[in-house]
């Protein structure tokens, strides 16, 4: 009796109701349900024959595998970095340490197409390291490392930032309870610290892929474009829809939201997971 | 040494299989925990303050202090999980500056039992073994003997989060206990638990060690675990060992005023001092080296009244402390004793307390009565009774003559 009353008394009249939960509704349908309905409908307009002939496309073939090589690459670095910063940051009182949670947070406030820039300044033929690599004959910007490098930039904040108010929530009383019991750094790593990260390491896994599979800005300017070679799924997806190739385009897109959509799943199970633990 | 009531029961080793349940080491020399000169800061903050300490080999010392007395910092440096800036600790002649925490072997149970909550009860006993590399058999062997240790064989496959809070602190002791560590630290171990499962387990720790004989160190700021679980006792103060000793001695020959108003409730009444005499209010208390009930003076600062080098200065103000079974009161005059009305009489176990308002003084005492006492006198609410005071102390360091 007790809490309907309460919920009587901070609720509106039905007819704000309605109104409130009519507008929240019609801004996801716009902007979500409609656009993403609209990838799939235009992907699959001319059957699904062209739409499988849009995927398996040599070009097609060869942006799907640098996508998911430089994410192999860039999550893994970003996994390791995410893994150390958070462990620094929850456990050890250093100097720096609030500089470095303030940068950390860096990529999601620099727009990825200046990051792309900075890494064309320092790598590129006229920057600061480019004429000493292509000297030793290694090649960065327009080639897989810058790639890579780029991808790495952008999502670098997702572990950690996830594992940082885990970490800093836990304590650190069980990795001492298992050093006085006799286990080594590595040991207590391995036995203690992952188990208790490890809902909320995969959830920053996850955004992790999701962002690098999904980036475009600094990859496109760091790519060069050039296709079968450097071109990624966003910007082969761009280079279709430039050459008027709308079915392709959204057929390689749609590839992209089908990501998004299975990473959303993930999010929400793994969610739970990391309330409960 | 004193024989504390607890120590009365079982204190000879039996032969079974719980006998070496804990300690690898029960017939050979047992192990001493030494710590000399041990200083610890955190920043500006004193945690510890040149400790001197040593623990006899099977012995179950608790540290007992106000929180921020230093005792866990104390606790977390013989485990190695501080480090002292200057000083030593050795356990059994070996200086622990030289070994890392891992390689101690020293079994300590967090206050917060820090379980591994990803562990069944099974394997968090059986960590110790595990990260040894030790073969099934006998990990298997000793768990399941320790999971008998502490009535919990059935739950094994239980998580921390499914057991209770008394269930999860012997969990924690059974898995510090796994890998026979050399000594045995506690912080706090009861400090989480509500009052019926703490007597419990204070009980059950007591004659556990009387099986195991492990030298044990706990740390607690409550006087009544210390007194019913240890042996000895150390009182902590501000990173300062204030006294130590057997309970029973801390307890009736307190080194100091701290010590004093720690242990127990206690009525500080401001005096002033003459010549053999304590004037308070209105009326005047002999004081005695040895005390009202003719005790001798203790060894050490501690005195039952104060010196005749501090009376002779003559006019000095000080504290006279009272405890509330200390106080006795009547329905009629005697001499030496203060007009006093009834202010609030609370049951108690054992007896009634009195609060009492004493107008001489200006302000209130407290008298504790057995039942009996306490039942013959029918006090109620508002009675005008007489207090006299059975045993007071002064200590001397505290008197300061009144015109400095």
């Amino acid at each position: 009796m007790i809490s309907a009353r309460n919920i009587e008394a901070t609720s509106e009249p039905a007819w704000v109701r309605r109104i409130i939960i009519a507008v929240a509704i019609a801004f996801v349908g716009l902007f979500v349900v409609v656009p993403v309905a609209a990838v799939f409908g235009e992907a699959l307009r001319a059957g699904l024959a062209a739409y499988g002939r849009a995927i398996v496309d040599p070009v097609a073939l060869s942006a799907i595998k640098l996508t998911f090589v430089a994410a192999g690459i860039a999550v893994p670095l970003n996994v390791v970095f995410g893994i150390a910063a958070s462990w620094a940051i929850a456990r050890f009182k250093f100097p720096g340490r609030s500089v470095l949670i303030t940068l950390i947070d860096l990529p999601l406030a620099v727009s990825p197409v200046i990051a792309g820039m900075v890494f064309v300044l320092l790598f590129g033929k006229q920057g600061l390291v480019g004429p000493w690599l292509s000297d030793h004959g290694i090649k960065v910007i327009f080639a897989l490392p810058g790639i890579v490098l780029a991808t790495t930039f952008v999502t670098f904040p997702f572990v950690a930032r996830e594992l940082i108010p885990l970490m800093e929530a836990q304590g650190a009383e069980e990795e001492e309870a298992a050093i006085v019991l006799g286990a080594t750094g590595l040991q207590t790593f391995l036995r203690v610290t992952l188990p208790k990260i490890k809902w909320g390491l995969l959830y920053g896994i996850v955004l992790c892929t999701a962002r690098a599979m999904g980036e475009f800005g600094a990859v496109s300017v760091v790519s060069g474009h050039i296709r079968g070679r450097t071109n990624t799924l966003p910007l082969h997806v761009e280079i279709l829809y430039n050459e008027y190739e709308y079915q392709a385009a959204f057929a390689v897109a749609s590839l992209l939201a089908i990501l998004a959509l299975a990473s959303l799943v993930a999010r929400r199970v793994i969610a739970r997971r990391v309330e409960t633990t | 040494m004193t024989i504390h009531p607890a120590m009365s029961t079982a204190h000879t080793p039996r032969p079974t299989a719980k006998a070496t349940a804990g300690s690898g080491a029960s017939g050979e020399a047992a192990p001493l925990i030494e710590v000399r000169g041990l200083t610890k800061r955190f920043g500006t903050f004193h945690a510890l303050d040149d400790v001197s300490l040593s623990v006899p080999g099977g012995g179950l010392l608790a540290l007992l202090g106000p929180s921020g007395s230093g005792k866990t910092t104390l606790l977390r440096i013989l485990a190695g999980l501080e480090h002292p800036d200057s000083g030593s600790a050795m356990i059994d002649g070996t200086d622990l500056a030289a070994q890392s925490a891992r390689q101690r072997n020293v079994g300590l149970v967090f206050q917060h039992y820090a379980l591994f909550r990803h562990l069944d009860v099974y394997e968090n006993i059986a960590f110790a073994l595990r990260v040894r590399k030790r073969p099934a058999a006998e990990v298997d062997a000793r768990v399941r003997e320790l999971l008998a240790l502490i009535q919990l064989e059935s739950l094994g496959r239980r998580l921390p989060a499914q057991l209770s809070g008394g269930q999860r602190q012997r969990v924690a002791l059974a898995r510090a206990l796994a890998a026979r560590p050399r000594v045995l630290l506690l912080d706090e171990p009861f400090g989480a638990l509500d009052a019926q499962v703490r007597a419990e387990l204070r009980g059950w720790l007591r004659r556990l060690h009387d099986e195991i004989h492990l030298t044990t160190v706990f740390v607690t700021h409550d006087q009544d675990e210390a007194f019913e679980v240890a042996d000895r006792v150390v009182v902590m103060n501000r990173g300062k060992i204030e006294q130590i000793g057997a309970p029973a001695d801390v307890f009736e020959h307190p080194a100091n005023d701290f010590v004093m108003r720690f242990l127990g409730h206690v009525n500080v009444l401001d005096a002033e001092l003459l010549d053999g005499y304590a004037k308070i209010g209105d009326i005047t208390i002999a004081l005695g080296r040895g005390g009202a009930d003719g005790e001798p003076p203790a060894p050490g600062p501690y005195r039952t009244a104060v010196t005749a080098s501090v009376i002779a200065q003559g006019d000095v103000r000080s504290r006279v402390y009272v405890r509330p079974h200390d106080v006795d009161v009547a329905r009629t005059a005697t001499t030496g004793a203060f007009a006093a009305q009834v202010v609030r009489v609370t049951p108690l176990s054992g007896g009634l307390k009195i609060e009492l308002a004493v107008p001489s003084i200006g302000s209130r005492m407290r008298a504790d009565l057995d039942w009996e006492r306490g039942s013959a006198l029918g006090l109620r609410n508002g009675d005008d009774v007489f207090l006299s005071l059975r045993r007071a102390r002064v200590f001397a360091q505290e008197a300061h003559t009144a015109a400095s």
